[in-house]
């Protein structure tokens, strides 16, 4: 199961958004796409994803370009989670997970044993499934967002791609999401594509670390290659010191400054 | 739904037997088993309650439907025909084609009101959506306000400089009173196909409900399926407005009610909320006729009676999602 | 130029373009006047047949239609300070379409044999702008906070509910009466008096000089409640006075003239456009933009295709209804 972009151009407008950007998803890893607001990792999730269609270059799935996919068999082998989606809160857990049973099923359809099962699962994942029959607008924030995480998983794709899935959770909520993204990679060998807003999350779980700058790729490879001083200077515009995570090993920044007139920082 | 089906059904026998004049319910039994021409009571019930019970219910199924479809499409829960500029617009083009070619046929009519209704609701949601980006649906509301607004007195302005006003009362008080068997004949067409067009696409409404990102992620056809809404909201509420003049908040109310009863998948609430149209309308026409005979109260007083209150209702309960 | 001139100068520019639309509306009709007929005329020097049309069919009507637009233009200005939203409009909120229910019951009171005086019309037109203001408010509140967009939806759903009742009481009136009742409601100024201004001026008066005092808390109210109450206003009662004189503005507004829409929503926006948001200064420039538009209204309404004369709230409704949607595509509704 192979996901490669080539040559990808987009602009909105005037503003160019992801500017000849390639890159090779690799089977099996978890690969952060990180970068300062902006930069493009949106955009190029959903071209990933299908759901934009890039204005030059291509995507192919398993060799063959995606637009000649159906959206439906593109369904079938990644599932995207967007970022801070909205459902309707009369919506049960159960139901919205069934929702991702919707590309394995013929128009009209019930739900079969099969999809029962996979969504069982999901939630089981999920750790959802004592909330199955709750509504989504009594839940939590962060059991909203296992929710929305379930339905990715009950699509039963090889690939997972998930856009800041811990913006707006709590502390306790993201460090648990963390590990679900972990555990689905290393037990269930799927293969994981996550937009990251903290650095430091991405460098703990991901294998391959994809910084991107102005709609290019600035940086890319194992977080302890990615994520240095420099990088942080130049992409980001903060001075900081990158220490060890004494747990993990996994690199760790600690920003101490920023370039207040950086051309990558918010006003 | 079984609850809601029989309501129906019982609401519907009720207003076949009930009215001026003596038509009762061993009538109905015995136009069932024998129509017999010579008899009044069988004539009333044939040619004036049949066609007029038949279309309030297929009217108020269609508006029910374009509701549904209309919510479902554009998440917003104050999406519908009446809110959207539909009802002045198809007044507009109505009044265009009485004053250009009095005497058109009604089959002109219906064109015309069609037209305006789809330029009414394309202006309303085109405003609404393009500039306000996501889940804004007070903007849609207000957009809808204004075109309808401009329309209607665009509309106005027509009735009076093309001296029409008797006219367009029919239109303007609403209601199936008129409707015989010859102008539903040219109606029901339109109404059954936007019917199987809406049904067909609410599995994809029902993906399209989560979010346009998450429902192409999941395999749907965006575009598609909202080219398919669109075409069928605008079949069956430009036929209803069309036949029926301003009958209002149908298509708010119905959709909601639906909700109520079988939840949030559209996959059930686009037929639920089809067959509470239709018992709202049924119902709506019947006390039309009962509550003040031989006068006819306007309808679309008795479905404003029922509309505006479930409106303030999602007013004061989503005040956090607007 | 200096900050006085900045303020002044659009008021007198707007007063300038009112001057040219009344001398304008003065003497065009069924019979054209020239200027300077009209100026003699005007002097009481001109002849008898050019007296009588300006002073007692022109003018009555001129000035009706300055002092309900001016009526009308303040009122929103208010509701626009109070909810924070440059959207609100007596005609949206459910003003116009109570004193028009109440007008029209009036009306049917009068078919039925029982005659009101008609300087309690404003009387009973505020009543029924007060209690759609009123079940609007109740509608809106939850919580004990009217949030602004709630208002401005349980608004149209008050709109809708009202307008089908005024329906009902006007179908019920006899076919003359209904006409009458028809063309009002769609705001005509038509077939103006005297007597409608000479009722309705005092009450402007009196009004206009409750608002002159509230000014400043209407400033502080435009910064946000808790900025407001935090410079020492008490936030509830004072809005809940401004949104009185509101509605007594609205209903006065409406009382002879019927609903002219979007007077009230559009001459706000200009006059801030042009003088900024303080009210001290934007409230007069609002009123008289408000009288200028109500003038050019009812003046293409009764030109435009004479001898059939348009009334002029379906002229206000078919200009001002562009400039609403222009205002929401620019996004300058987002505010609050």
């Amino acid at each position: 199961m192979t996901i490669e972009a080539r040559h990808l151009h987009f602009h909105y407008d005037s503003e160019t958004v992801i500017n000849d950007l390639s890159l090779s998803i690799i089977p099996g890893e978890i690969t952060a796409l990180v970068g300062p607001n902006g930069s493009g990792k949106s955009t190029l999730l959903k071209a990933l994803a299908r759901i934009l269609r890039p204005q030059s270059g291509e995507v192919l799935l398993e060799g063959k370009p995606i637009g000649s996919w159906s959206a439906r068999a593109v369904a079938r082998k990644l599932a995207l989670l967007p970022q801070s989606p909205e459902a309707p809160m009369g919506l049960s857990v159960r139901d919205l997970a069934g929702y991702g049973r919707h590309p394995w099923r013929r128009a009209f359809q019930g739900s079969g044993p099969q999809d029962r099962a996979a969504v069982d699962r999901a939630l089981a994942l999920t750790g959802m499934t004592s909330f199955a029959d709750r509504m989504l607008g009594s839940l939590s924030g962060g059991q909203r967002q296992r929710a929305w995480i379930a339905m990715a998983l009950s699509q039963d794709t090889d690939v997972l791609m998930l856009d800041e899935p811990t913006s707006f959770l709590d502390m306790a909520h993201q460090v648990e999401l963390m590990q679900l993204v972990e555990r689905l990679n290393a037990e269930e060998g799927r293969t994981i594509v996550i937009v990251l807003h903290d650095l430091n999350q991405a460098a703990r779980i991901a294998h391959r670390m994809v910084v991107l700058d102005q709609g290019s790729i600035a940086a890319d490879g194992n977080p302890a290659q990615v994520m240095t001083a420099q990088m942080l200077r130049q992409v980001f515009g903060v001075e900081s010191d990158v220490i060890s995570d004494p747990r993990r090993g996994t690199p760790l920044c600690l920003p101490y400054s920023a370039y207040s007139s950086g051309p990558d920082l918010e006003p | 739904m079984s609850l809601v089906l029989v309501t129906m059904i019982g609401i519907c026998a009720l207003s076949l037997v009930q009215g001026a004049g003596s038509a009762d319910a061993t009538t109905l039994l015995e136009v069932l088993n024998g129509f017999d021409p010579q008899k009044t009571d069988h004539l009333i019930l044939r040619d004036l309650r049949m066609p007029r019970a038949l279309a309030a219910l297929m009217i108020g199924a269609a508006l029910g439907v374009a509701g549904a479809l209309m919510q479902g499409v554009t998440r917003n829960p104050l999406a519908s025909p009446t809110l959207m500029g539909l009802n002045a617009g198809a007044g507009l083009g109505l009044a265009c084609v009485l004053v250009v070619a009095p005497g058109a046929p009604f089959v002109a009519l219906i064109a015309s009101a069609f037209l305006g209704a789809g330029i009414g609701v394309g202006l309303s949601l085109g405003l609404g959506l393009a500039a306000g980006g996501a889940s804004a649906p007070l903007r849609l509301a207000l957009a809808g306000a204004a075109v309808s607004a401009l329309l209607g007195a665009i509309g106005s302005g027509v009735v009076i400089v093309g001296e029409i006003a008797q006219d367009v009362l029919f239109f303007t008080a609403g209601g199936v009173q008129g409707v015989g068997w010859d102008e539903l004949g040219l109606a029901a067409p339109w109404i059954v196909i936007g019917l199987l067009i809406a049904l067909l696409a609410s599995p994809a409404v029902s993906l399209l409900s989560l979010g346009e990102d998450v429902a192409a992620s999941l395999g749907a056809r965006v575009i598609l399926t909202r080219t398919v809404a669109a075409v069928a909201t605008l079949l069956l509420a430009g036929a209803a407005v069309a036949i029926a003049g301003q009958v209002g908040f149908i298509g708010l109310a119905a959709p909601h009610l639906a909700r109520f009863t079988v939840g949030q998948d559209y996959r059930r609430i686009i037929p639920v909320a089809g067959l509470i149209g239709a018992t709202l309308l049924v119902a709506a026409d019947l006390a039309a006729r009962t509550l003040n005979p031989p006068h006819e109260t306007p309808v679309s007083l008795l479905t404003a009676l029922i509309g505006a209150p479930v409106l303030i209702w999602i007013a004061r309960r989503s005040a956090r999602v607007l | 130029m200096t900050k006085a001139m900045k303020t002044a100068s659009p008021i007198v520019i707007v007063g300038l373009v009112f001057l040219a639309l009344a001398t304008l509306s003065l003497g065009t009709g069924s019979m054209n006047i020239d200027p300077s007929a009209l100026f003699s005329a005007l002097l009481g020097t001109g002849d008898s047949g050019t007296s009588l049309i300006v002073w007692s069919i022109r003018l009555p009507r001129l000035v009706l239609a300055a002092l309900a637009g001016a009526s009308l233009a303040l009122a929103g200005a208010i509701l626009q300070g109070i909810t924070r939203n440059g959207l609100a409009d007596p005609g949206i909120l459910g003003l116009t379409a109570g004193a028009g229910l109440a007008v029209t019951g009036l009306i049917w009171l009068q078919s039925n044999g029982i005659a009101v005086e008609p300087h309690w019309r404003p009387a009973v037109a505020f009543a029924g702008a007060a209690f759609a203001a009123f079940i609007t408010a109740i509608a809106a509140r939850r919580d004990g906070v009217i949030a602004p967009v709630r208002l401005l939806l349980a608004g149209i759903g008050m709109n809708a509910l009202i307008g089908a009742a005024t329906l009902v009481i006007a179908m019920g009136l006899d076919q003359q009466l209904y006409s009458a009742a028809a063309v009002w409601l769609s705001g005509s100024l038509s077939g103006a008096g005297w007597s409608a201004s000479a009722t309705l001026a005092p009450w402007l008066a009196i009004l206009a000089l409750a608002l002159a005092a509230q000014t400043r808390q209407l400033d502080l109210l435009s910064l946000g409640d808790e900025t407001a109450a935090g410079r020492g206003l008490a936030v509830d009662t004072c809005r809940l006075r401004v949104a009185a004189i509101a509605v007594g503005l609205a209903g006065a507004g409406v009382a002879f003239s019927g609903g002219i829409g979007f007077v009230g929503l559009v001459a706000p926006h200009m006059a801030r456009l042009m003088v900024g948001p303080k009210h001290v200064v934007a409230l007069p420039l609002a009123a008289l933009c408000g009288a200028a538009i109500t003038v050019a209204a009812d003046l293409i309404g009764r030109t435009a295709f004479a001898p059939v004369e348009l009334p002029a709230g379906i002229v206000a409704s078919a200009l001002g209804a562009p400039w609403f949607i222009w205002l929401m595509w620019n996004g300058k509704d987002q505010k609050g």
